[in-house]
């Protein structure tokens, strides 16, 4: 069986902005996993709008920069994609941030396009402070020891549907982030099993390299140790409270 | 690359070079992966437009290579074969320790991955660290490269040491951008002093490295004997005690940066380092 994608992509990196046109295709044959370049044949358009929209956010971004906040890296992409594995076909269309903003000696990481929220709070951080909790909202993803399930939604990199299964053993669906990559077992649109008390707690801005977070405390910002071992609560929001 | 006054007078258009690279991975002398990949791209200003079209004399300057490579995968181990527009590079892995070599030195280069060097009485660290096999080239190319990439300041370094870091833009595939990126790292010295410590820790490969300018910190695993060093540049520029001989080539450096992985040529001489945390 060969899965087939055609797609178009346009990213802001680091001040270039990118227009990528590519098709390509991936079969496995005897354990052996084989991707070429195809015919462009149909390639989904991609409007203008794709590029107005990733130039918008990169300047907007870029606004952010202010006084000792810095902007390490800035990566803005939209991309659509034609998928095709035997007989099903299907389209999706992808936006993703990533930034790495700095401010001595901290490098605060942000994957979503609300930033200027996030360089403000860095602006008025006042130092390190361990903190007992830490609510840690839905958009930031990190790991931790819990019980968790997979939320239905969407299509895995053979097509099949992703269907709602408690995290345990072998992932049931497969992760194939391009034509090129030999797709692996994974679970997607993981979030932790709701239980415990919620309770009032620092509040996770963003994460910082290291193992740290940047957190707002009754208006006032701190950096502080992320503890991963241990989950105390978790929201039907998938908000958690570590 | 090739440059044309952009229609209506505006930006120049510059034709990057087409790039084809097949990679494949073989595991105990089996086909695991293949990939082929090819394009050109058009900048005009700050953009690029890249798109996947094939130039047959690339695709079969690499397929050149990669079957000149196949024959001399060495059967028992993890290797990858990557041919950029027919270069031939081979990354070997046994025992979870791997070198970057090509088919000209692959035989020299695979012996110091099975005969590890005679184990020797390791003293607990931090102590002094000789650097064999030209690999105080990851070390610098940490330390020197990356900075002089990336434009951040000089530090002072012994007046005995000479580091070379060709820059070129490179870039690993065709949508990407261009970078300003090391070529190689050429360390030599000149009427160093040198003396082997004792004790000492012998260092024959390295894992990997890392420098991050914004804590002005390099770190280096080394994978034989299995250490990590963490030092900021000053740290490491003082504790260099000396060198000797002539630039080693070391078996190796594939270097990532914005997620585009390139081999750089790394040179060094024996080289001798005091303690680092």
């Amino acid at each position: 069986m060969i899965y087939r994608k055609w797609g178009r992509t346009v990213r802001w990196e680091n001040g270039t902005l990118v227009r990528v046109e590519e098709a390509g295709e991936a079969r496995e044959e005897d354990g052996v996993f084989v991707a070429q370049p195809i015919e462009h044949r149909v390639i989904p358009s991609a409007s203008e709008g794709s590029r107005a929209h990733v130039v918008a956010a990169a300047e907007g971004i870029l606004r952010c920069a202010q006084d000792d906040i810095r902007i390490e890296r800035l990566i803005v992409t939209a991309g659509v994609a034609l998928h095709q594995y035997s007989d099903t076909q299907w389209q999706d269309e992808t936006r993703r941030v990533h930034v790495a903003l700095t401010r001595k000696p901290w490098r605060v990481l942000v994957d979503d396009a609300n930033v200027a929220p996030v360089a403000g709070a860095l602006a008025r951080c006042e130092g390190e402070r361990d903190f007992e909790h830490v609510l840690v909202p839905p958009h930031i993803h990190i790991d931790v020891p819990c019980e968790k399930e997979q939320l239905p939604g969407g299509l895995d990199g053979y097509g099949r549907p992703i269907e709602r299964r408690r995290v345990d053993g072998e992932p049931p669906n497969f992760y194939r982030p391009s034509y090129r990559v030999r797709p692996v077992r994974r679970w997607m649109n993981v979030r932790a099993i709701p239980f415990g008390a919620m309770q009032a707690a620092p509040r996770v801005l963003a994460l910082v390299d290291g193992g740290k977070a940047l957190v707002e405390d009754g208006g006032r910002i701190f950096v502080t140790r992320l503890r991963l071992d241990r989950v105390t609560a978790a929201a039907e929001s998938g908000e958690m409270l570590l | 690359m090739t440059r044309a006054q952009g229609a209506g007078g505006g930006a120049q258009i510059e034709t990057l070079p087409p790039i084809a690279v097949i990679d494949e991975l073989w595991i105990r002398g089996a086909l695991a992966e293949r990939r082929l990949m090819h394009g050109r791209a058009e900048q005009r200003g700050g953009e690029i437009f890249a798109i996947d079209e094939r130039d047959d004399a690339l695709v079969a300057a690499c397929e050149e290579a990669i079957a000149r490579m196949r024959g001399v995968v060495p059967p028992d181990a993890r290797v990858r074969l990557v041919s950029r527009n027919g270069d031939a590079t081979m990354t070997v892995e046994l025992n979870g320790i791997s070198i970057v070599t090509t088919p000209e030195f692959l035989s020299a280069d695979v012996q110091l991955l099975r005969t590890p060097p005679a184990p020797r009485p390791r003293p607990l660290r931090p102590a002094p660290c000789v650097w064999h096999h030209g690999s105080a080239a990851v070390l610098l190319h940490e330390a020197v490269g990356h900075p002089r990439e990336l434009g951040v300041p000089e530090i002072e370094w012994p007046r005995w040491l000479r580091i070379d870091t060709p820059m070129e833009l490179r870039r690993a595939s065709f949508s990407d951008v261009p970078l300003r990126r090391m070529t190689r790292v050429v360390v030599s010295q000149e009427d160093a002093p040198f003396a082997l410590p004792e004790p000492r820790i012998d260092v024959q490969l390295v894992r990997g490295g890392a420098y991050d300018p914004l804590t002005d910190v390099v770190t280096i695993d080394v994978a034989v004997p299995r250490f990590t060093i963490r030092a900021t540049r000053a740290q490491i520029a003082a504790a260099l005690a000396g060198a000797a001989g002539e630039p080693l080539r070391y078996p190796g450096v594939v270097c990532s940066r914005e997620g585009q992985e390139l081999v750089v040529g790394s040179f060094a001489p024996l080289l001798v380092t005091r303690e680092l945390p």
